[in-house]
């Protein structure tokens, strides 16, 4: 009231995330000190390798992995201080996905569906017709009395996804869901994602190790790394300008490694979306009479536009390459030099 | 013969069936609270699975011979006496109990552990999820389990003819053991064989049909 806003106000907010496992070999911290906001209506991922304690981090949004410190608060619930009876009413406004669907394998499609219509004390008939409005959502109206062994992996995901969004959650938490998944159907279910958050406005926090699913469907992301966080921000941004090690790793998963090419006047080009629609390279070189030699290239498309940076080699004349970087710097271009060995 | 035979018959099914039955009640709580209450189960009260596990092995490592002999105080305490099929209910139930506890509880642990986070996930109270995760997903199992149960005591309540209780192993004993009598006793053998192929068939056919796991 009276105050405005500039910021929207975090779904999620978690400050000071600390999880500490005890093992016969001593404690193993797999979080240590997160602190993220998650902003209503956009797609999060969290990405990062295998044991950097992503599953950990999802895990403790909604308590199925209680933090050894920190506070989680979800709209304006703490959720560390409600009881298990008040933890399991707010877990009703967070769905969650998994890598193994996790179905229940004596119920059917629709029986599945119902069953958090169920748990939640909602009558029957009410649970089958909101079960079928979500069987359409999810296409899959044909395979209401199928069981899951009936069904195939991306079939039982998205049985998995109606299933999670039955109580009208307000977030939707995604652990590895397409990890179980061929490419083909890999996008599909992204793309099924990205068309609910749409409709529903729902949040969506999604955990992978794969840096096309962030590509694909993510606002933002975080890259955790050592139970920590190593870097967040756009997608674009940090697809373009990876500053960490773990963000290159994540960024150039084959090891590309720009030190490769030193030995001459290296410039990296970074394109931001903005200009890959223009032939970049061609005009510079029309325009400064200048040979350059593009010694690596990645050029990708992110939340549909083409991001991604190109190395060139510039003569090693030092006015010579001062034309071509001036005209970089006319066309707003962004790069920078990499190296530069006489 | 025939006489006998009908008699024996009757009071061996009605000792197993009884004695399965009691030992359900008992067995089946106690299989629950094993997985529900241990260190990783989903409400973990960890002195309480240990004190049941150290009874349940207690019970379990007395031979039953042994379990039936030093129980006859406790029957002839419910029962008032320690002779005939009704008394045999006693022990065979109390030797039976822990058996079907660590039959429950192997069968619960091999519902998928995600299945469970997953319905954790979506708000379900411990409750819901004993009776419509664990004990719905796990119902093949539990069938299976009570087929091998029955038909464990099935075989205990033979070895409790040792001690009067009645029953085809009863007559088995007396006439073969007693009175050199092989024949009977072969009769009597063939006819528990008979009777433990058709519980087992049984079991194995109501987990069968109600297995949705199995494309149909």
């Amino acid at each position: 009231m009276g105050h405005e806003k500039t910021t929207k106000k975090p779904i999620i907010k978690m400050s000071g995330l600390t999880k500490e496992f005890k093992t016969k070999a001593g404690i193993v911290t797999a979080l240590k000190d997160i602190n993220l906001e998650i902003e209503q209506g956009e797609i999060f991922g969290i990405i990062g390798m295998s044991g950097a304690g992503k599953s950990t981090l999802v895990r403790c949004i909604n308590l199925l992995e209680r933090p050894t410190q920190g506070s989680i608060i979800f709209e304006d619930t703490d959720l560390m201080a409600l009881n298990n009876n008040e933890l399991n009413q707010v877990r009703r406004n967070i769905g969650m996905i998994f890598q193994d669907f996790n179905l229940l394998m004596q119920r059917n499609s629709m029986k599945n569906i119902c069953f958090p219509l169920e748990i939640a004390g909602i009558s029957k008939n009410e649970a089958e017709a909101r079960a079928k409005e979500l069987l359409a959502l999810v296409e899959l109206e044909d395979r209401m009395l199928s069981y899951p062994s009936q069904l195939s992996g991306g079939q039982k995901q998205r049985v998995a996804i109606a299933r999670a969004l039955a109580t009208n959650p307000k977030v939707l938490l995604c652990d590895e869901a397409t990890s179980a998944l061929d490419p083909k159907t890999t996008r599909a279910i992204l793309a099924l994602l990205k068309d609910i958050k749409e409709k529903l406005g729902i949040t969506i926090i999604i955990i992978t190790h794969e840096m096309s699913v962030i590509q694909q469907v993510c606002d933002r992301v975080a890259i955790i790394d050592e139970g920590g966080i190593a870097e967040i921000g756009k997608v674009a941004e940090i697809f373009t300008r990876p500053k960490t090690q773990a963000a290159k790793k994540l960024v150039y998963p084959d090891g590309e490694r720009i030190d490769e090419f030193l030995g001459s006047r290296l410039i990296r080009i970074v394109f931001d979306g903005r200009s890959s629609f223009e032939p970049v390279i061609s005009n510079m070189v029309l325009a400064c009479q200048v040979p350059v030699n593009i010694m690596f290239a990645n050029t990708q498309d992110v939340g549909g536009k083409a991001v991604g940076q190109m190395v060139v080699q510039l003569p090693l004349e030092h006015e010579k390459a001062a034309v071509v970087m001036e005209y970089l710097k006319q066309q707003n271009v962004d790069f920078e030099e990499v190296s530069e060995i006489e | 013969m025939a006489w006998l035979v009908w008699q024996g018959t009757l009071e061996t099914l009605y000792m197993t069936l009884a004695s399965t039955t009691l030992a359900y009640i008992i067995g089946l709580p106690l299989g629950i609270i094993l997985v529900v209450t241990g260190k990783e189960g989903i409400h973990p009260i960890p002195a309480l699975s240990v004190s049941i596990g150290v009874i349940v092995n207690a019970l379990r490592s007395a031979p039953f011979l042994i379990l039936l002999v030093a129980l006859m105080p406790v029957t002839r305490m419910i029962v008032g006496t320690i002779i005939g099929p009704t008394a045999a209910i006693v022990p065979l139930t109390i030797a039976a109990a822990p058996f079907i506890a660590r039959l429950t509880e192997s069968s619960l642990k091999e519902v998928n552990a995600g299945v469970v986070e997953a319905a954790q996930s979506m708000g379900a109270s411990v409750w819901n999820i004993i009776i419509k995760v664990m004990l719905a997903e796990a119902k093949p199992a539990l069938f299976v389990g009570a087929a091998v149960s029955t038909i464990t005591i099935l075989g205990y309540s033979a070895m409790a003819g040792f001690v009067g209780a009645g029953g085809l192993g009863d007559i088995a004993i007396r006439y073969g053991y007693y009175k050199f009598d092989t024949q009977t006793m072969w009769i009597m053998i063939l006819i528990i064989v008979v009777i433990v192929q058709i519980l087992q068939e049984i079991g194995m056919k109501i987990a069968r049909v109600t297995d949705n796991r199995i494309s149909q």
